[in-house]
């Protein structure tokens, strides 16, 4: 072993050196995988906070609200057809004039009514 | 840069999925795995169809892998020609050749899924080498099927996940590639000690 190490360094000690690198760069990649594989797995990350990128329709998705609830929470038309509303919240925004953390607000209470009329 | 590109999938739909995926196929730095799977959680929540969109991102990886194929063919075949009449540089390309001839299909079937950050340059050098096109079109359309069944169903079954789904893929990503670097440099210093013991005794 300590033989094939001393060849290492004595023949070819830049690639040895490149070898320590990637595993190094490896060990990195891996470590955060595991980390947000366990942030992942925490039930109490399952609801995504709002961003500007998202439909309305995928909030009623990660929030699992019923598109009705949701078009009343950004104040859409119930009836107009889906190309016709607006297809991402920062549209929303623009149009009801609230902010993000206020559609953040209704989108919670929404939430809690919901559970608090199934249960 | 990632946010604005998202915010468009809703708006523009599967075109901007196919576009984004062929330009993707060309080595420009566009997250388009991160789209379709963006796409597949926009399918789940009703603003895009499923198949809609497998069949833009495969279709749209197809057209990136043939216009990246014939660019090189067409291109590359003459710098590739230069090159090997100079004796340094056609020993390389020889091997690579050699290679490309007897595991291209795996190559450009794995830079199509899980070794996709290379797929882009597998797809010129085997335009630029002259791997049979046939050959490389059959392995590059399989691999581009499973890839976009691959994220689109992912973003579809794990919808509510995206932003964190993204972070993950990225560092699998980097295990393979760093883990692929690993094994070659291992290998290749391997075989050296190997040598030099059957020279020393």
């Amino acid at each position: 072993m300590s033989r094939f190490l001393s060849f290492l360094l004595r023949r070819h000690p830049i690639a040895s050196g490149l070898l320590v690198l990637a595993v190094a760069v490896l060990v990195v990649f891996a470590w955060q995988f595991a980390a947000q594989a366990i942030y992942f797995n925490d039930p109490t990350h399952q609801n995504p906070a709002l961003e500007l990128w998202m439909s309305p329709r995928y909030v009623g998705r990660s929030w699992d609200l019923p598109p009705p609830v949701v078009f009343d929470i950004m104040r859409m038309d119930h009836d107009a057809p889906p190309h016709d509303g607006p297809r991402t919240l920062t549209e929303v925004l623009s149009r009801t004039g609230l902010t993000l953390e206020e559609l953040q607000a209704r989108v919670e209470s929404a939430k809690t009514a919901l559970e608090a009329r199934r249960r | 840069m990632t946010e604005t590109l998202l915010a468009l999938v809703p708006t523009y739909g599967v075109w901007l999925i196919m576009a984004s995926v062929t330009l993707s196929c060309l080595a420009l730095p566009i997250p388009s795995s991160m789209l379709v799977m963006a796409g597949g959680g926009f399918a789940a929540a009703g603003d895009l169809s499923y198949w809609q969109l497998v069949v833009a991102a495969a279709a749209g990886f197809m057209l990136g892998d043939q216009i990246a194929y014939h660019l090189a063919r067409a291109g590359g075949a003459p710098l590739i020609a230069r090159l090997q009449r100079r004796p340094k540089p056609a020993g390389v390309l020889d091997a690579a050749q050699g290679m490309i001839d007897r595991r291209g299909l795996a190559a450009v079937f794995l830079s199509r899924t899980v070794l996709s950050p290379v797929g882009p340059y597998v797809g010129f050098l085997s335009g630029a080498l002259r791997l049979d096109w046939l050959r490389f079109s059959g392995a590059a359309t399989a691999g581009a099927v499973v890839w976009s069944l691959g994220y689109s169903s992912l973003g579809f079954g794990f919808a509510s996940r995206i932003p964190e789904i993204a972070t993950m893929i990225a560092n699998s990503v980097g295990v393979v590639l760093a883990g692929a670097v690993v094994i070659g440099i291992w290998i290749w210093l391997w075989h050296s000690w190997k040598a030099s013991q059957a020279t020393t005794t």
